[in-house]
């Protein structure tokens, strides 16, 4: 018998991004905004959409993707808006991949939409690792789940296009520091814009609604 | 576990490789795989996972050898250089948080040891 080594210099998720390029492909040739958001199961995601839409559909056509791992309740919550609502499970899957966003946005009716959100299967971890095409990752942490998450995971806020800091109306009650928390964000990303909001009590979402309508899709 | 799913990529990669040898009768001793630290990846997973799914292919009974590659960072205002440590990106020269990535994200196979039969062996 005799050895060798063989080289390859293969990237390992090239498939996965010449999907993601599809996906960014069809959305620029239609001009649509696909935000991805990204964070821990509860951490207000849902929420943050049903606050948000209200505000935004004054002035854009929007369409949300909701992935999930087992039901299509977080889809159910959105369809009173009147909007195209589709749900992808992803049975046990960690992630959205690519592949999958991509059949899910080629069948939204593309031409009458400018903004798309995508709601990532709750995990703080995984999702960040696939690129599914969007624009801009939003790195959503609540403020119950401890100011030190940004430095335990630093991939999604250093790939985020921006943090939102959720559920801020609960400040009062926990010993979560925030200005901790801002200053650990700016550790890992000093250029990341963050805002602070509440779902319930509809703080901080028209800042960011404003900042959704301005983005421009590089 | 995204892992599950990188590795099923690994696997997917490799075995396409594998089908392009000449070489007859190849035993895969070993598949490096290089990975930037900026990845949110547990090795013990990864290797797991490779365990689990090359049971069935021409990978199987082979190794996998993770190698990392340190974070390093090149900042926008002063343009210096340096490793990222403690996830701390912040220029060490000019303390400023306008800083690129430059090395740390890569995630590739590099290379096959294999085993093999020379003719008229
Ligand atoms: N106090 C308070 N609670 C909130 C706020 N936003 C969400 N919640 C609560 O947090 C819980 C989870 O909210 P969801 O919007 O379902 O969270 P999610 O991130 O979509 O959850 P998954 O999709 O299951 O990962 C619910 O009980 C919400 O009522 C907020 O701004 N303030
Ligand atoms: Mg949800
Ligand atoms: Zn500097």
């Amino acid at each position: 018998m005799k050895k060798t080594e063989i080289k390859i210099y293969k990237e390992i998720l090239k498939a996965e991004g010449e999907w993601a390029a599809k996906t960014r492909e069809s959305l620029r040739k239609h001009n649509i905004l696909m935000l991805n958001l990204i964070g821990s199961p509860g951490c207000g995601k849902t929420a943050l959409l049903e606050a948000l839409l209200p505000l935004l559909l004054k002035k854009l056509r929007c369409a949300v993707l909701e992935g999930d791992v087992e039901t299509a309740r977080d889809a159910e919550r959105l369809k009173d808006l009147g909007i195209p609502v589709s749900q992808i499970i992803t049975q046990g899957t960690c992630h959205l991949g690519a592949q999958i966003v991509n059949k899910a946005v080629q069948e939204l009716p593309l031409a009458d939409l400018d903004l798309i959100f995508v709601e990532n299967v709750g995990n703080l971890v995984c999702p960040t690792e696939f690129d599914i095409g969007e624009a801009a990752k939003l790195a959503v942490l609540s403020v119950t789940e401890g100011e030190d998450k940004p430095l335990k995971y630093p991939l999604l806020f250093r790939k985020a296009g921006a943090a939102v800091l959720t559920k801020i109306d609960l400040l009062p009650h926990l010993p979560f520091d925030r200005v901790k928390c801002l200053e650990f964000i700016s550790q890992v990303n000093g250029r990341l814009p963050v805002f602070e909001i509440s779902a319930l009590k509809e703080q901080g979402t028209l800042t960011l609604a404003d900042w959704i309508s301005a983005f421009e899709i590089g | 576990m995204h892992e599950f799913g990188i590795c099923q990529n690994i696997v997917n990669i490799a075995c396409n490789e594998l089908k392009k040898l000449e070489q007859k009768n190849v035993r895969v001793l070993k598949l490096r795989v290089k990975v930037g630290s900026l990845h949110a990846i547990v090795n013990e997973n990864l290797e797991m996972a490779y365990s689990i799914l090359t049971k069935d292919t021409d990978l199987h009974g082979s190794r996998l050898e993770l190698i990392s590659i340190p974070v390093e960072a090149e900042c926008k205002d002063c343009g210096y250089r340096s490793r990222i440590k403690d996830n701390f990106f912040v220029c060490a020269q000019c303390n400023s948080g306008n800083l690129e990535i430059i090395k740390g994200q890569e995630l590739y196979i590099e290379n096959l040891e294999v085993a093999y039969e020379e003719d008229g062996d």
